[in-house]
């Protein structure tokens, strides 16, 4: 077992290596998955095989009744996981970065993290559950038990609390929430094996698991809190300073209309707030505001991660709200990727059929809460596209290609690829050819790799009918590859008086 | 005598069933201590609690002086423990789990081994899941006779034997285990006659008798009219007990 484990480790290495954009090979790429999936089910069955030599429930095994202390038996089982997966794994990743030419201490470094990752996060909580189960059937139906009891959960948290149920998620603070989250994993998992190790109470253990489960949904980090971690996180400073945004005063108009349909009127806000009043057939109207922003500096990016909209009355009593992250955050302009640059943007705000707004005597307000991340630039490189090499820590290892009309740029990070950059194609004269941005909005320090130690990333630009730039320029042409890093957050707020209408 | 097991109120009850009513049972150092009684009655509870593999739901259970409870690494390297329901690493071949053992016990005799596994012609490659029903006892017996343990725990260990294979186990036991305190449970009368110094009676979880062999005698005179002169056997106290109990219950 453990020979067939390393032998699934070792071909997902190669497979994960040979899987880049300039070496798509089509036998790895159709591997990597299954063996991916193989290299999880490996070490889970390897780990419950070796907790199962010594099953903990029952009372006829030998184990019992023989000398052994038991916690040199937990540590023994522990001892044989890290010598017979760690192990091979820590070989394989040093190979693996070696082999692409890394430095070694940073391979070593992300080696490490990952491995450590991979115990504590993966083979201690299974070798918990295996010790509440005698046997691999056992541990089957008690881990389709826990699988049943979190999709429940999180359907019911889903159902009564709508996207509020994960108030991080979406966003790139997300990243709080899943490290409180294995934390709570490893906490479970070392209770388990205490309670089972140390007393062999089973059912307790169980319930402790089943709880932990549904725990996992229902124990959700409340948006201010994760806002507030992450403010004390970010180095302390001013740069976000600038940054405003406004109602657009010389464009003071607002587009309404049902979702489905095109815009049934466009004039001043109160406009839209009596078009509200009067669309009794609608079930959802969509009112789209203009919004200026401004005071981003070159070389900066914004990131939208919540909005809070909410249509209150005079009095106070709040008549909708609704919570956006991401791309339902509301709050686009024509920029790639969700980015927010200088310019003028547009607020999309849904409002349902029973937000009776119009009819209120008093006037009504809009007011929008944006929480936003400022990146800046770390890093940017020039590399010729076809042939190009380049080699940096703030990039790792990238090489380009050009193949006919399309032009590839694959790099290779160690640990976790750069979570915000953009890469774009010039002429040998400096225009502009393609360009792309690709920014997950995640703000996670020093988290390591779960699979890979290191992680692939890259554009690839088709120009087949480019007006901008000819392929037969390719071979002279060059990329610029710009990395992001977040330098701020930031909260802006807009609010607008409605006034009522006649 | 100094007592090497002592229950105080001893129970276990699962749900509504009490599988052990209140023991005080008291069992000398030195003796061969026979707890007899019919399936059900509550033989493998009392025991797998005094090795703490089960916890009592009343009452404390001392043996060697600690607490069942509290049992440590170091009163298990002085019990030998036998059951008939034993789960032993079925993969391992005997060579291996003897070498697997010797090192958990201070005082494991490498000599005695070799003359237990030559005794009873235990096959040193053959795996452990492949043995039958009596080797796989002679081989417990000869892992919990190895170390030379001061108490001897035998879980019905002449279950399902045949006659030849029992007169093994106990020659084996018997024979090798002088001076140790030995505790066995059985529903098997007529073998226990043979060896026991001490009994105790157990039915339905509650003791009716604990005594040397010849108290149980005296004590069992009133219930006896029948025989004149004759010596009754233990199978024909314990059924008389038995019917006294339930008679009385």
């Amino acid at each position: 077992m453990v020979g067939l484990t390393v032998g699934v480790q070792v071909g997902r290495t190669w497979a994960g290596a040979s899987s880049d954009l300039l070496h798509a090979s089509p036998a790895a790429g159709a591997l990597l998955h299954p063996l991916t999936l193989a290299w999880f089910i490996g070490i889970a069955a390897l780990t419950v095989a070796a907790v199962h030599q010594d099953p903990i429930p029952g009372v006829d095994q030998d184990w019992l009744i023989r000398p052994l202390r038991r916690t040199q038996l937990l540590l023994a089982k522990l001892a044989f996981l890290g010598i017979t997966v760690s192990g091979p794994m820590l070989v394989m990743d040093l190979v693996t970065g070696l082999a692409a030419e890394m430095p070694f201490a940073p391979v070593l470094e992300a080696a490490l993290a990952k491995d450590l990752f991979v115990f504590v996060c993966l083979i201690v909580p299974v070798a918990a559950l295996a010790a509440t189960t005698r046997n691999m059937t056992d541990i089957i139906l008690f881990g389709a038990a826990l699988f049943l009891v979190f999709s429940v959960s999180l359907s019911l948290s889903a159902f009564f609390l709508g996207a509020e149920w994960c108030p991080t998620c979406g966003t790139g603070m997300v990243w709080l929430q899943h490290f409180a989250q294995h934390l709570l994993i490893l906490l479970g998992a070392l209770i388990v094996l205490l309670l089972q190790y140390y007393r062999r109470r089973s059912a307790i253990a169980r319930a402790v698991a089943l709880i932990g489960a549904a725990s996992l949904v229902y124990i959700q980090l409340p948006w201010s809190s994760a806002y507030a971690i992450e403010v004390r996180l970010t180095e302390p400073n001013r740069a976000a300073a600038p940054v405003a945004l406004e109602l657009e005063a010389s464009s003071p108009q607002a587009s309404v209309g049902s979702r489905s349909g095109q815009p049934a009127a466009r004039g001043r806000m109160d406009r839209a707030i009596d078009y509200l009043h009067h669309r009794a057939h609608e079930d959802q109207t969509t009112i789209a505001i203009p919004v200026r922003v401004s005071g981003i500096a070159d070389e900066q990016l914004v990131l939208l991660d919540r909005s809070q909209v909410r249509i209150v009355r005079a009095d106070g009593r709040l008549l909708h709200e609704h919570i956006g992250v991401g791309r339902s955050a509301g709050l686009s302009m024509d920029a790639p990727n969700d980015a927010i640059a200088d310019g003028l943007a547009s607020q999309v705000v849904d409002v349902p059929a029973n937000v009776d707004a119009g009819s209120e005597a008093s006037g009504v307000r809009l007011q929008i809460e944006y929480s936003m991340t400022l990146l800046d630039l770390r890093a940017a490189h020039r590399v010729a596209a076809a042939g190009g090499e380049l080699r940096s820590p703030d990039v790792g290892a990238c090489a380009t290609r050009v193949h006919r009309d399309t032009v590839t740029l694959s790099c290779r990070a160690i640990g976790a690829a750069p979570a915000c950059y953009s890469a774009a194609v010039y002429s040998a004269d400096g225009r502009l050819g393609a360009e792309a941005l690709r920014c997950d909005g995640d703000y996670r320090r020093h988290w390591p790799t779960l699979i890979d130690v290191l992680s692939p990333y890259g554009v690839e630009f088709q120009l087949r009918g480019s007006s901008v730039l000819d392929p037969a320029e390719l071979a002279r042409a060059y990329f610029v590859l710009k990395v992001y890093g977040e330098r701020a957050h930031f909260k802006r707020s807009l609010s607008a008086a409605l006034a009522p209408f006649e | 005598m100094a007592q090497i097991i002592e229950t105080t109120d001893l129970a276990k009850t699962y749900g509504h069933f009490g599988a052990l009513r209140g023991l005080d049972l008291s069992v000398p150092e030195g003796s061969v201590f026979a707890v007899l009684g019919a399936s059900g009655a509550g033989k493998t509870t009392l025991i797998k609690i005094l090795v703490n593999i089960i916890e009592p739901s009343r009452g404390t259970a001392r043996i060697l002086g600690v607490d069942s409870c509290a049992i440590d690494p170091d009163t298990l390297a002085n019990i030998g423990y036998v059951s008939e329901s034993q789960a032993m690493p079925a993969r391992l071949r005997l060579a291996d789990f003897f070498a697997y053992l010797r090192p958990c016990y201070a005082r494991w005799d490498e000599a005695l081994e070799s003359e237990l596994r030559a005794q009873f012609a235990l096959p040193a490659d053959r795996r452990i899941g492949e043995l039958s029903h009596g080797m796989r006892l002679k081989m417990a017996l000869a892992c919990a006779l190895c170390f030379r343990p001061r108490l001897l725990v035998l879980d019905e260990p002449l279950s399902g034997l045949d006659a030849l294979a029992r007169d093994e186990i106990i020659a084996g036991f018997m024979g090798q285990a002088s001076g140790t305190t030995i505790l066995i449970s059985s529903h098997e009368l007529d073998e226990v006659q043979r060896f026991a110094t001490h009994v105790a009676f157990l039915h339905e979880g509650v003791l009716l008798f604990q005594g040397s062999m010849q108290s149980l005698a005296d004590h069992a005179r009133p219930l006896l009219h029948s025989r004149d002169g004759e010596p009754a056997s233990l199978r024909d106290i314990f059924v008389a007990m038995v019917r006294a109990a339930r008679q009385s219950g």
